[in-house]
C-alpha cells in the first residue's frame, strides 16, 4: 500500500436516514493532486471529514499514510495538513498568535517556531499583517493564513476543502501555483473544488455525485470515459453538404456524432471514436473513398465540465 | 506537554483579553454588584448605637452607665425615659439595643440583694445582636467584679429580650454573597461559552485535526478561566474591604483555598454545559438557568 497515501474502502456515512457517503473507493497515490469534485451537496467534504478522522465512518475502512483512522488519528495527524472550508483560526487572536499557539500544538519549541513562522509568513506574503487580527483580514488574506498554518509542521499531505471558494481569479491562479509549488517539493494534494478549470489542473479526479464516485481517473481519462471514446473534429467538404452528417454516422469506428455544424463552404463535425489512434487513418480513407474532402482532423479539446455534464446527465 | 497547556493558557486569557463583553463581565459585575450594596447599605459603620433607660438614677445605676459608655464596641447613644421608649428607638432603626437599668437597682445593691439588668436587643441582624450580648454583658460583669471588691458579694444578672426592628442588611453581610456571585456566576457562564464559541465560530474543526489531546485543550480552558476569575477575586476583595472597611474574619488562606475549590467546581459545570449546548446562546442561558436556583 505505500504508493497510496489515501485508501478507503467502501466508505460509508449515513446520517439519519440521509447516506451522505455511499460505499466511496478513493486511491490517492504518493506525490500527486488528486482532485475530489462534485456538485453541492454530493459528499465531498463528509469524506474529507472522515479521512481527516473529525468524523467516524459508519461503514468502512479509511487509511492514510498506512495508518487506520480514525483509530490512528493522533498519530497522522502531525502527518497531515487540513485546511477546512471555513476559515477556523481565531478571529480574535493575530495572525502571529495564531500560527504561534499551532506551532505549539504541533510540538515546536523554542527559537525553531518563530523561525517556522517567519518561513510561512515570508512565503505566503503575510508578513505585513502579522500583528493585525485574524477576524479583520479579507478573504483571500484569511485563506493564505489557513494555508501557512496547515502548512507549520510540513505535512506530507495536505487535504484542501474548496480552498479557493469565494477567492478572486488572481488569488486562485496564486494559490495553485502555491499548490504546484508544494507538490513539486513531495506534499500529496487531496483537494475539493467545484471549479472545471481547478479540476484539469489536478493528476487524477475523482468525479462525487450524491454521495457516490461517478468517475475515477486522469482529467484525460474521464473525457474518454464520459465519451466512450477519443472526440475528433473533422473539417470537411462535400457537395451535398447535408448528406455529411449521415455519411460520417455510417463510418466505421465512430461511436456517434457530437455535432455539425457549416463553417463556411466546410462543414465541421465533431465525432466520438472508440480510439483514434487506431481508427483515425482508416476512417479518413473511407471518407475520401466516398467523394468527401477531408481539410483536416484533430483531436478536440473537450473540457471537463462538457464530460462531467455528460456523465451526471 | 506543558508548553502546549501554556500556549493553551495564552490563548484562552489572549482571547478573554480582547472578547470585550466578557472582560465587562468578569471585570466590573462583581465590582459594580459590590459598589451597589457597599454604598447602599454600607453606611452606618463604626460603633453601633445603644440606649440605656435608667430607672433607678441612683449613684451605682449612673456608675454603670459609665462602666457602659466606655466599651468600644457601641456607644451609647441616647437617654430614654422608658422601656416603651427604648424599644420604640429599636423599631425606628436609631439603637441596636436598650439597657434598662431597673429602679432601686443602687439600693438593692447595697442592701446585697439580686438586681437584674435587662438587654434588649434587635434580633433582626443577629450578628449585632451577639455581638452586642457578648459586649454588654461583658461590661455588666466588669461592674459586678467592682461592686462586689466594695461592697461584698452582689448578684447582677442578666435577661435578655429580643424585639426585630426593620431589617437591615449590612455590606459585611452581602460580602459573601458577591464573592460568591462572583465564584459561581461568572466562572461558570464564561466557561459555559468558551466551548460553544468554538464549535460555533468553527475553530474546533481545525484544532480537532491537531495532535492536541482531548484532555489537554479541557485543562488548558479550566487552567486560563481560573486564573482569570482568581484575579477577579482578588480585585473585588480588595476594593470592598478598601472602599467599605469590611475585614476578613478568620484565615484569608483558607477563604483562598476554599474559594479555589469552589472556583473549580463552578468551572467544571460551565464545561458540562458548554459541551452540551450546541451555541453561545444556549450555553449562556443554561449557566443562568442552573445559577437561579
Amino acid at each position: 500500500m505505500g504508493e497510496y497515501v489515501i485508501v478507503t474502502k467502501d466508505l460509508t456515512k449515513r446520517f439519519g436516514s440521509l447516506v451522505a457517503v455511499n460505499r466511496v473507493n478513493l486511491r490517492v497515490r504518493a506525490g500527486e493532486i488528486f482532485g475530489l469534485l462534485g456538485p453541492n451537496g454530493a459528499g465531498k467534504t463528509t469524506t474529507i471529514r472522515m479521512i481527516c478522522g473529525i468524523l467516524a465512518p459508519t461503514n468502512g475502512e479509511i487509511y492514510v499514510l498506512g495508518h487506520r483512522m480514525p483509530q490512528e488519528r493522533r498519530r497522522v495527524s502531525r502527518l497531515i495538513g487540513y485546511m477546512p472550508q471555513r476559515f477556523s483560526l481565531y478571529e480574535d487572536l493575530t495572525v502571529y498568535e495564531n500560527l504561534k499557539f499551532y506551532a505549539a500544538v504541533y510540538g515546536m519549541k523554542g527559537r525553531e517556531v518563530d523561525e517556522r513562522i517567519a518561513e510561512v509568513l515570508e512565503r505566503f506574503h503575510l508578513m505585513e499583517y502579522r500583528d493585525a487580527l485574524a477576524g479583520k483580514l479579507s478573504g483571500g488574506t484569511k485563506q493564505r493564513l489557513a494555508l501557512a498554518t496547515s502548512l507549520l509542521h510540513r505535512p506530507k499531505l495536505l487535504i484542501l476543502d474548496e480552498p479557493t471558494a469565494g477567492v478572486d481569479p488572481p488569488l486562485r491562479r496564486a494559490f495553485w501555483s502555491y499548490f504546484k509549488e508544494l507538490n513539486r517539493e513531495g506534499v500529496t494534494i487531496l483537494i475539493t473544488t467545484h471549479y472545471m478549470d481547478e479540476a484539469e489542473r489536478c493528476d487524477r479526479l475523482a468525479l462525487m455525485m450524491s454521495g457516490r464516485i461517478v468517475a475515477q481517473g486522469t482529467p484525460g481519462e474521464i473525457k474518454r470515459l464520459a465519451y466512450g471514446g477519443d472526440v475528433v473534429k473533422l473539417l470537411l467538404s462535400h457537395n451535398d453538404r447535408s448528406a455529411v452528417r449521415s455519411l460520417v454516422t455510417s463510418l466505421p469506428g465512430v461511436k456517434e456524432v457530437l455535432e455539425s455544424r457549416d463553417s463556411g463552404s466546410l462543414v465541421e463535425v465533431t465525432v466520438v471514436v472508440d480510439d483514434a489512434s487506431r481508427d483515425l487513418v482508416a476512417m479518413l480513407r473511407e471518407l475520401e473513398r466516398r467523394g468527401v474532402t477531408v481539410h483536416s482532423a484533430a483531436p478536440s479539446f473537450v473540457s471537463l465540465e462538457d464530460a462531467f455534464i455528460r456523465l451526471l446527465g | 506537554m506543558l508548553y502546549v497547556l501554556a500556549s493553551l493558557v495564552a490563548k484562552e486569557l489572549n482571547q478573554l483579553r480582547r472578547d470585550v463583553k466578557a472582560l465587562v463581565m468578569i471585570l466590573f459585575m462583581p465590582l459594580i454588584v459590590a459598589l451597589m450594596f457597599g454604598y447602599g447599605y454600607g453606611g452606618r459603620m463604626g460603633r453601633l448605637p445603644i440606649a440605656v433607660v435608667n430607672l433607678d438614677r441612683g449613684d451605682l445605676a449612673w456608675l454603670l452607665v459609665d462602666t457602659l459608655r466606655n466599651s468600644q464596641a457601641y456607644e451609647v447613644a441616647v437617654y430614654a425615659s422608658s422601656v416603651e421608649e427604648g424599644v420604640a428607638m429599636i423599631r425606628e432603626e436609631r439603637v441596636y439595643a436598650v439597657v434598662v437599668i431597673p429602679s432601686s437597682f443602687t439600693e438593692r445593691l447595697l442592701e446585697q440583694r439580686k438586681v437584674s439588668v435587662e438587654v434588649i436587643v434587635d434580633e433582626s441582624n443577629p450578628t449585632f445582636a451577639e455581638m452586642l450580648r457578648q459586649g454588654i454583658s461583658y461590661v455588666i460583669q466588669m461592674f459586678q467584679d467592682r461592686m462586689s471588691e466594695l461592697y461584698g458579694t452582689p448578684s447582677i444578672s442578666v435577661t435578655y429580650a429580643t424585639v426585630f426592628g426593620p431589617k437591615v442588611s449590612r455590606i459585611e453581610n452581602f460580602t459573601p454573597v458577591i464573592l460568591s456571585i462572583l465564584l459561581h456566576l461568572v466562572p461558570m457562564s464564561i466557561m459555559s461559552v468558551s466551548i460553544a464559541r468554538e464549535r460555533e465560530k468553527g475553530t474546533f474543526e481545525y484544532l480537532i485535526v491537531t495532535p492536541i489531546s482531548k484532555w489537554l485543550l479541557i485543562a488548558g480552558k479550566l487552567v486560563a478561566y481560573f486564573i482569570a476569575t482568581l484575579f477577579d477575586m482578588f480585585l473585588t476583595l480588595l476594593v470592598i474591604t478598601m472602599l467599605f472597611d469590611v475585614h476578613v474574619r478568620g484565615s484569608l488562606v483558607a477563604l483562598l483555598v476554599l474559594s479555589g475549590v469552589f472556583l473549580m467546581c463552578s468551572l467544571t459545570i460551565g464545561m458540562l454545559i458548554s459541551t452540551l449546548s450546541k451555541n453561545q446562546l444556549q450555553a449562556h442561558q443554561a449557566s443562568i438557568f442552573f445559577f437561579i436556583p
